[in-house]
């Protein structure tokens, strides 16, 4: 795998994040542990860390540690069945090691069920843990299409947050901040879709696994002055690397779309082996999840509502559809990977359908693999790894 | 006992319906019957048979055997038409993978809020929604309607509340109860409320011995479980979607009313004001439970994500707990050691 | 005399106990428990030299605990460990038993009454199914596995749970000329591993004892010690604690019935 210069810069980025979350108490500011899929925006102007918990967790497996930690888990009690990133960041807090030290003790959690149920269930019991309250905005799914009470519905509990966290910091709400921040999450999401759409050239510059990587900055850094300016560097590379003919896999031959969250513990071996095959990941359904803003700064509520509703996880499979056809041709793939992750519901039932609607409708193959996004226990890699093989044989 | 509901045949009674009403399948206690109700629909409550073959190639293998049971039943005998709630996460896909897979009339999720407290105008709004588009399928449902068949489910649920308070002076076996709440949720209403009544005149009280249990999970499909926990021990209350997850009334007879009678359930895909546990704690005491079996299905998050608290506080309150989770094929030996054990241990 | 039967999915088990325990068998258990059962009890009053009506009553455990048709009653696994061990030794509070097919996790008080269990689920990773499938995949006998893996230079990672998977492992390992001292050992850490989350669901308070013929595996056992940080015993004869906990329950109270609900 050829490694972007930017690599370094967003471990740089990433490592002064969490430096900054460990002494922002030290520094009287606050610590929210936030989901994915949770208008951060609304806290940028409150000067609030944020930290997220499923980041770490993905840290966590990446470091290899995942298994360790979610054992810990299962030794208080919870079912080997329950969402890895979950037991890891359970693990995490009961023995207060990860490879970042474990996440900086909250002030206060926030998080929307527009990503899963789970989210619900994971910061009940952080909250119990840690006695500090948590700030639940509810997300209904959008079915068939949005409703304009669920946006109303969502909207309203992000106004009713406002006066918590102003109580909470002592700071009034700064309306001048506020516009600032949608307008960096803008500018932020508009570059990280130009980077990804850099996948759409032959060859393709990047790799969903840089994209995984990448996407870090996008989860946590969203709404931030610095995620703008690493991202715009790393366009930049991307640019020249394009215009020097450097591609991601040599002598491209494969294209493919990958879905669901990645296998964390063997993303080295996984791309390995497609870069073998001469195949590259040029584009997945996951980072794209964090690639559509129209952000109004006119009517922020409403739009933050809109754009938090119509997540990749918060749709039916009908939309999802719609998603993955256009991804097929925007970045002409020669065939589709699915990653069926025991430990994320929404995203991987309904796979098996998707499969067979994709086949009949765009005519591409697609494979299914099964694995753990972090507890690598249950991962059968020579399974895995045959599965793969006989695909791209089949495909070359 | 002879009462016409314990030898009642519900398929014989269902296919004999079917000649004459529209039949809806529904999976969730959250399901809106009433307005079905009042729409001339019959809504029955679908629990599927254990022997899946065409639901595998739609779902896979970590995926609950509720979701397996009832998408193989819909596969199997597709219904006039279906209504999923958001649930969990589980059902919301399933209510996609259903749309993909059967075809029926007509298909429609109500789509919940998490946090039915402070949603209560949303959810309001949603039922609206909901009524408004089976109109389109089954004509104007009028708000006399509406009020008339919330009347008909509060009927039947004050006198399956009376049934609960029996529970409290002798025991009356669980299969017995769990034939009649299924036959509630399948059969129309006030036709299943002729035979409640006098099931609850006729039913004769076993006697009061020990050990008491509480079961606790969502759904128990097949009573066969039932039968093998009471070979060593009473099931004197539960905490069951086919148990006393149904009972509560709606207060006003409107969409709003039966908005505001989802507050007063407990699930654990809902926001909750206290730890469950706390719940099953006052219930112990009030129904003089000696412990409490926690039966969960595998691989259902909702639930196994609140056990380790559950388990923590009803110990603390010194009533012992016993979780099974159970995959359709597991080893009923193995299941009937831990309840044996289990009653073992309270007897002392 | 009090017989104490203990059918298990692996052996099956009989103790006799007069004043003290006068005979222990061991068998395999065979396709047919009611035959097993006879042929046990057939053992034990040629072994003791007594007669059949010189039992006054069998208590039968196990999983086959109820097709034992000569039995007067019967009662759990987990009741008869606890009774079993406390009478060998009234300081134990944890009693871990690997068998064939269960494991489980008991806790008990000073007077030899349970206080909570576990036990695995259906799955097979944590019970001595596991180790048979890995002996076989390594060419070994279940009986060398202990000493084997006490020779271990450089302990193997086994990283998959399930018994299927972990075998493929373990055969891709001696595929990459591992050693089989080394494999084992990283088995044995597997199970250990497995065996501690579940029982530290109930206080592992000591004394720990642990039953069950996996106990016989001197190396799983260290593994299982390491994992908990803790010091385990092993009794004379782990296999037999759940028959002679049995026959101690007959002779304790021959009166209570078969159970007041069936």
């Amino acid at each position: 795998m050829k490694k972007l210069n930017s690599y370094e810069n967003l471990k740089k980025l990433v490592g002064s994040h969490y430096m900054q979350a460990k002494t922002a108490h030290f520094f009287n500011q606050k610590i929210g542990w936030v989901s994915s899929g949770a208008p951060v925006e609304v806290l940028r102007p409150f000067d609030i860390v944020t930290v997220y918990p499923e980041n770490h967790a993905s840290i966590c497996g990446a470091a290899k540690q995942g298994s360790e930690l979610c054992e810990a888990a299962e030794a208080e009690g919870f079912s080997r069945d329950l969402c890895s990133y979950f037991r890891c960041d359970r693990g995490s807090t009961l023995l207060g090691t990860s490879p970042i030290g474990g996440l900086p003790r909250p002030d206060f959690l926030y998080g929307c069920n527009n990503i899963c149920g789970t989210i619900l269930k994971w910061y009940e019991i952080a909250s119990r843990h840690f006695d500090v309250p948590f700030l639940f905005v509810d997300t209904p799914f959008v079915h068939t299409t949005m409703t304009d009470h669920a946006v109303e519905y969502v909207a309203a509990q992000l106004e009713e947050i406002v006066p918590y966290l102003e109580s909470l910091t002592g700071r009034e709400f700064d309306e001048q901040k506020f516009t600032e921040t949608l307008e960096l999450s803008k500018t932020c999401v508009e570059l990280w879709k130009k980077t990804l759409q850099f996948g759409a050239h032959k060859p393709s510059p990047l790799t969903c696994f840089d994209a995984f990587t990448q996407m870090a900055a996008i989860v946590s850094l969203r709404g931030t002055q610095e995620a703008v300016t690493h991202y715009k560097t790393l366009n930049e590379e991307l640019e020249s690397r394009i215009q020097k003919g450097i591609a991601a896999v040599d002598n491209e031959k494969i294209r493919l779309l990958w879905d669901n969250i990645p296998v964390w513990y063997a993303m080295r071996g996984l791309s390995e082996l497609f870069e073998n095959h001469q195949a590259c990941l040029v584009a997945d359904t996951y980072t794209n999840a964090w690639a559509s803003a129209a952000l109004d700064t006119g009517n922020p509520m409403e739009s933050l509502a809109r754009n938090y509703l119509e997540i990749y996880l918060n749709i039916s499979m009908d939309l999802m559809l719609e998603r993955i056809i256009a991804l097929i041709h925007q970045f002409d793939v020669d065939g589709m990977v699915m990653h069926s992750n025991r430990s994320c519901k929404p995203y991987s039932l309904g796979q098996y359908d998707l499969a067979r609607c994709i086949k009949e409708e765009t005519g591409i193959p697609v494979v299914i693999i099964e694995a753990d996004m972090v507890d690598s226990r249950t991962y059968a890699e020579e399974q895995a790894r045959t599965r793969i093989e006989a695909f791209l044989e089949s495909l070359g | 006992m002879k009462a016409a509901l314990t030898t009642l045949d519900l398929q014989k009674y269902l296919d004999q319906k079917k000649k004459t009403m529209r039949i809806f399948a529904h999976f969730c206690s959250f399901t809106p019957e009433e307005v079905l109700h009042a729409a001339g629909i019959l809504p029955v409550r679908i629990f599927g048979s254990n022997i899946i073959e065409k639901a595998s190639a739609h779902l896979q293998s970590y995926c609950c055997s509720y979701a397996k049971r009832v998408l193989e039943a819909g596969l199997t005998n597709p219904f006039d038409g279906s209504v999923f709630v958001h649930s969990c996460d589980t059902m919301q896909r399933l209510s996609d993978i259903w749309g993909y897979s059967i075809d029926d009339g007509f298909h429609e999720t109500l789509v919940l809020p998490v946090a039915v407290d402070k949603g209560i105008e949303y959810l309001t709004k949603e039922l609206n929604r909901f009524t408004r588009g089976l109109e389109v399928y089954a004509g104007e449902i009028s708000d006399t309607a509406l009020k008339e068949s919330i009347s008909v489910y509060n009927d039947n649920r004050n006198l399956l509340q009376e049934l609960y308070e029996k529970r409290k002076g002798g025991h009356i076996l669980a299969v017995v109860v769990d034939k009649v709440m299924k036959a509630s949720m399948s059969m129309l209403k006030q036709e299943h409320t002729v035979l409640l009544e006098e099931f609850l005149e006729e039913v004769e009280l076993g006697e009061y011995s020990r050990p008491r249990l509480i079961l606790s999970g969502s759904v128990v499909e097949d009573p066969s479980i039932l039968e093998i926990i009471e070979e060593y021990g009473l099931i004197c209350y539960d905490d069951l979607c086919t148990g006393s997850r149904y009972l509560s009334l709606a207060e006003e007879q409107s969409l709003r009313g039966i908005a505001r009678r989802y507050q007063g359930m407990w699930c654990p895909c809902r926001t909750a004001s206290a730890p469950r546990g706390q719940y099953l704690v006052e219930k112990a005491g009030e129904y003089d439970a000696d412990g409490v079996i926690l039966l969960l299905h595998k691989f259902c998050e909702p639930h196994l994500f609140e056990a380790v608290s559950i388990r923590n506080s009803l110990k603390e309150h010194g009533y012992p707990c016993l979780q099974l989770e159970l995959e359709d094929q597991t080893s009923p030996e193995q299941v009937r050691t831990r309840i044996q054990a289990f009653c073992e241990m309270l007897e002392g | 005399m009090w017989c104490g039967i203990d059918i298990g999915a692996a052996t099956a088990k009989l103790v006799l106990l007069e004043n003290t325990v006068v005979a222990g068998i061991i068998i395999p258990s065979g396709f047919d428990t009611v035959k097993t059962a006879e042929e046990l009890v057939e053992h034990g009053l040629e072994k003791a030299g007594i007669l059949r009506k010189d039992i006054q009553c069998i208590v039968a455990t196990g999983y086959g605990r109820r097709m034992v048709p000569m039995a007067d009653r019967t009662v759990t696994e987990i009741t008869c460990h606890a009774r079993g061990a406390h009478y060998l030794d009234n300081e134990v509070r944890t009693i871990i038993d690997i068998g064939g097919q269960d494991s489980k996790g008991i806790s008990l008080d000073a007077t030899g009454k349970v206080t909570d269990f576990v036990m695995n689920d259906k799955c097979a990773a944590g019970t001595g199914r596991f180790l048979e499938v890995m002996a076989r995949a390594l060419e070994v006998e279940l009986g060398e596995l202990g000493t084997l893996s006490l020779k271990c230079e450089e302990k193997v990672a086994i990283s998959s749970t399930c018994t299927v998977f972990a075998e493929s492992e373990v055969i891709s390992y001696k595929n990459q000329g591992k050693k089989k001292e080394d494999i084992i050992a990283g088995v044995h850490e597997a199970i250990a591993s497995r065996i501690y989350a579940m029982v530290h669901q109930i206080p592992i308070q000591e004394k720990i004892m642990v039953t069950g013929g996996v106990a016989l595996n001197r190396g799983m056992v260290r593994a299982l010690e390491r994992k908990m940080e803790k010091e385990v015993e092993i009794p004379g004869d782990p296999q037999i604690v759940g028959a002679l906990g049995a026959a101690l329950l007959g002779r304790e109270s021959q009166s209570i019935k078969k159970g007041s609900f069936s």
